[in-house]
């Protein structure tokens, strides 16, 4: 409470007189009395004061209940020294504050008071309670400044305080759409001096998506609020989106403030209170804010696109294509930007089906939100790179976004062009490795069903355990070679192979004997025998249809005897042969070699003759 | 024609007890389809008894063993089953998820590559195919060697020979490992919920780590009641043998 101080000279001078006056004190008789008006009004605060002047009393003895009023604070105890023309009073005042409730007669009832073993007891006091005419004084706290109200104790002050400093939580609409913004300002209005205000308790803004409005730079303005002027500050502005239908209600705001009011004691305007004690203490001071109701209305179901974002306001869409012509293995870049008035950072962004042919990663994303435009606006930019990986013609889809506009109250869907990309080059034979895959999760959760096919068996004895694998192995090259020896033995005695091999003896052995003769002229003894030898034998062995391993001498001789030739020239042949085999190891001369060129000739050619 | 008569009795004794199988299998799939696990297992399990294998008999019993929770029967069908036809994808599937339930997590010791491209042939035919395979080359040799005699001739038929002979030993070779494979028993799964392992024989022994429920254990050694086992990252130690079920 602030309480002008037009007298300070005054007071003063009384200080300073009091002083110079002090050993001459004289102190008066004692009394104790009850100090009141007789009239109040309803709603107005009303001091009634025991008061015990020149003596020391104990025991005061304090009414609890006054009928008709309602006691705002009491009994508070305050002592005053007056000096008054040479005359001094030492006073006790016992006061409360009453505030009457209803109109009528009302008696105060008396004080009692112990002084020197005595008990002194007040009169009582009627009062008649009206009914104000006007607003309540400290809805007009203009005459509080002006005029010191008369029975206002120090002890209202939170009357006064309610009346000149209080704050005020309003919102712009009460009945947004879902989605829609509203804003809500907290805002102080005060026409006393107070310090350190600080908020205690912010509001809580369930049911709302909030954007805080930056109140820092905020000024002290001066506004007219019904009627009185005030000093104001807005403390909190916030911008709130509703998120679904319902009706919200967001609670106060609660401040804490010191403020200065004049001290309870001080209240004789005595000087001698004046000189001994602070006429002004500092108090702490709790005020709030009413709570407010939003009743959030749902978005019209009627017309609601199936690719609607969620975004409420206005918006525009931009896109763009850097470039609509690449190589293989390039990148270009997808610009859209969203930007508009309205919850941009709630909605949901669009979504673009790119071609499976292109490589595109993850947007790159900007949110720009203005904190100080009202409506809140901004921008939501997403730029996607697409890799070419295949050549080819593209057609990306066009970007769409819907949304409620507010001003037609009905939805709308913006939609860009559509972008053509033509891609030229060879596929690339090894496929660039691509950053930031992962391998894929094993994410079945549950097992694969069961297997009806029925594949039962009982349990056999495996092929390796078995005989028959056994013999199959150990009979396949058994196999092998009965055949061999079957063919064999079939070979050798079929006739008609011999009688071929018999008619071309003859001209076989005319074969080896011109190889011989070869040999011989190149004087190969070695070779020249050897080849000698072999058309004997082999002549033999043909025309006499003997077996390689039957070719003995013995045999031989025993054969031509039976085809009726010459013991004479098969013993000449006989002999031949052994000549030659062993002339194959000693040196012979060159006639010699001749000679048993020419009657191995010459044997072969009648041995032919004589043999059909 | 006494023994005729025999063999077709025998024949028709055989037949119908398939058929007779085949129903029974049905009726379990059936349970199985009604989630009645518990009866499909005890259906299951009865062919089984009755001297009856195949993979889809293990892949089925091991399902109804997952879903009542029996993880560690389970894994130990799905294993029969493996051991049976190792390219079963479903098999080896479920057998993961089931895997992935278990408490123990082994680090296999790396694989030598090759030794691992040894064990992805082997798994590609049973050991049976295997054995028929080897016969197939051998036979096919013995004939290309015999056309090659009797005609003299066409000597890239004997070289032909020899590549079926060298096919036909690798053939052998893959059987035989196949079949080792196929019947050894020396891995189990481990049925206890948790099993400690000792440093020897005996209850009174130290105990050096505890396996739980599903762990599949290589049996390297018995004795009386006690089992050597060894862990796919070379652990070894020594668990009571009723803790354990062979594959």
């Amino acid at each position: 409470m602030i309480r002008l101080r037009e007298n300070k000279i005054g007071n003063r001078l009384w200080a300073v007189l009091l002083l110079l006056a002090m050993p001459c004190l004289i102190f008066a008789q004692e009394k104790f009395y009850l100090k009141a008006a007789t009239t109040a009004v309803v709603g107005q605060n009303y001091k009634v004061s025991y008061i015990l002047e020149n003596a020391s009393g104990s025991n005061f003895t304090a009414p609890r209940y006054f009928e008709g009023f309602q006691v705002l604070s009491g009994p508070n105890q305050s002592s005053s020294f007056q000096w008054i023309n040479g005359k001094t009073t030492q006073s006790i005042e016992y006061y409360y504050i009453l505030r009457p409730v209803e109109e009528g007669e009302f008696e105060l009832p008396a004080g009692k008071i112990q002084v020197k073993g005595k008990i002194l007891e007040t009169e009582t006091i009627r009062v008649n309670v009206k009914q104000g005419h006007q607003p309540t004084q400290a809805q007009q706290p203009t005459q509080t400044q002006k005029t010191q109200p008369q029975s206002t104790g120090g002890g209202d002050w939170r009357q006064v305080a309610k009346d000149n400093l209080f704050v005020r939580l309003y919102v712009d609409k009460n009945n947004p759409f879902e989605g829609e913004q509203i804003t809500l300002t907290a805002k102080i209005y005060q026409r006393i001096q107070s310090y350190n205000t600080q908020i205690i308790e912010f509001p809580d803004f369930k049911g709302f998506w909030k954007q805080d409005y930056d109140a820092s730079g905020n000024q002290w303005q001066d506004e007219e609020y019904q009627g009185q002027y005030y000093k104001t500050l807005v403390i909190g502005k916030y911008a709130l989106f509703p998120q679904r239908e319902g009706t919200f209600t967001i609670s106060p705001f609660k401040l804490r403030t010191i403020l200065r009011v004049q001290d309870d004691a001080a209240q004789t305007g005595s000087p001698w209170d004046w000189f001994f004690r602070p006429q002004y203490k500092e108090v702490e001071y709790e005020f709030s804010t009413s709570s407010v109701t939003v009743n959030v209305k749902p978005l019209p179901s009627a017309g609601r696109p199936a690719n609607f974002s969620g975004a409420v306001g206005n918006f525009t869409l931009e896109a763009s294509l850097d470039s609509s012509e690449l190589k293989v293995g390039n990148a270009t870049t997808l610009k859209t930007k969203i930007s508009g008035t309205g919850n941009i950072m709630l909605m949901q962004k669009p979504r673009i089906d790119f071609p499976r042919e292109l490589e595109v990663y993850d947007p790159q994303v900007q949110e720009n939100i203005s904190k100080t435009a009202n409506p809140i606006s901004g921008s939501y930019k997403a730029d996607y790179l697409i890799v070419a990986a295949e050549p080819g013609n593209f057609i990306i889809p066009p970007v769409e976004f819907s949304f409620f506009d507010l001003k037609s109250q009905s939805y709308k869907t913006i939609t860009s062009s559509s972008f053509e990309l033509h891609v030229k080059g060879d596929k690339p034979v090894a496929t660039t490795p691509v950053l930031g895959k992962e391998t894929v999760e094993y994410l079945d959760t549950d097992i694969r069903f069961i297997a009806l096919k029925n594949d039962l068996k009982k349990q056999t004895t495996p092929l390796l355990e078995s005989a028959m694998f056994y013999s199959l192995m150990a009979g396949a090259p058994l196999f092998l070679f009965l055949l061999l020896f079957v063919r064999k033995k079939l070979e050798e005695n079929r006739p008609d192979l011999m009688q071929k091999r018999n008619k071309m003896a003859g001209k076989v052995a005319q074969k080896r004997l011109k190889t011989a003769r070869n040999f011989l002229e190149k004087q190969d003894r070695k070779g020249f025998y050897n080849e000698l030898v072999k058309a004997m034998w082999g002549y033999v062995a043909d025309k006499l249809s003997i077996n390689t391993a039957h070719l003995t001498k013995q045999n031989v001789t025993d054969k031509l005897a039976y085809r009726n030739v010459s013991e004479e020239k098969s013993q000449r042949l006989i002999q031949l042969i052994e000549k030659c085999e062993m002339a194959l190891y000693s040196p012979v001369s060159g006639e010699e070699m001749m000679s048993d060129f020419e009657t191995a000739g010459q044997i072969i050619t009648e041995i032919e003759n004589e043999v059909a | 024609m006494k023994w005729l008569r025999k063999i077709l009795f025998a024949i028709l004794l055989l037949g119908t007890n398939q058929l007779l199988a085949a129903a029974d299998f049905e009726k379990a799939n059936q349970a199985y389809m009604d989630e009645a696990y518990e009866e499909a297992i005890a259906m299951y399990a009865e062919l089984i008894e009755a001297g009856y294998n195949s993979p889809n008999l293990y892949f089925n019993l091991g399902n109804a063993y997952y879903k009542t929770g029996q993880i560690g029967l389970s894994i130990l069908h799905y294993e029969k089953a493996l051991k049976l036809d190792s390219s079963r994808k479903d098999v080896k599937h479920n057998l993961k998820l089931a895997q992935q339930q278990t408490v123990d997590n082994v680090e296999a010791l790396p694989e030598l590559f090759f030794i691992s491209w040894w064990n992805h042939l082997l798994s590609m035919r049973s050991s049976n195919k295997w054995a028929v395979y080897t016969l197939v080359f051998l036979w096919l040799a013995m004939v290309l060697y015999l056309i090659h005699k009797w005609t003299k001739s066409y000597s890239t038929l004997k070289i032909l020979g020899h590549i079926s002979i060298v096919f036909a030993v690798l053939m052998l070779i893959l059987s035989w490992s196949k079949y080792r494979q196929e019947f050894n028993t020396d891995f189990a799964i481990v049925l206890a919920s948790s099993v400690k392992v000792m440093s020897a024989p005996d209850t009174k022994s130290t105990r050096q780590f505890t396996i739980h429920e599903g762990l599949k254990v290589k049996v390297t050694d018995q004795v009386k009641g006690w089992s050597l086992v060894e862990l796919e990252d070379g652990k070894q130690g020594w668990i009571q043998s009723q803790s354990v079920e062979l594959i």
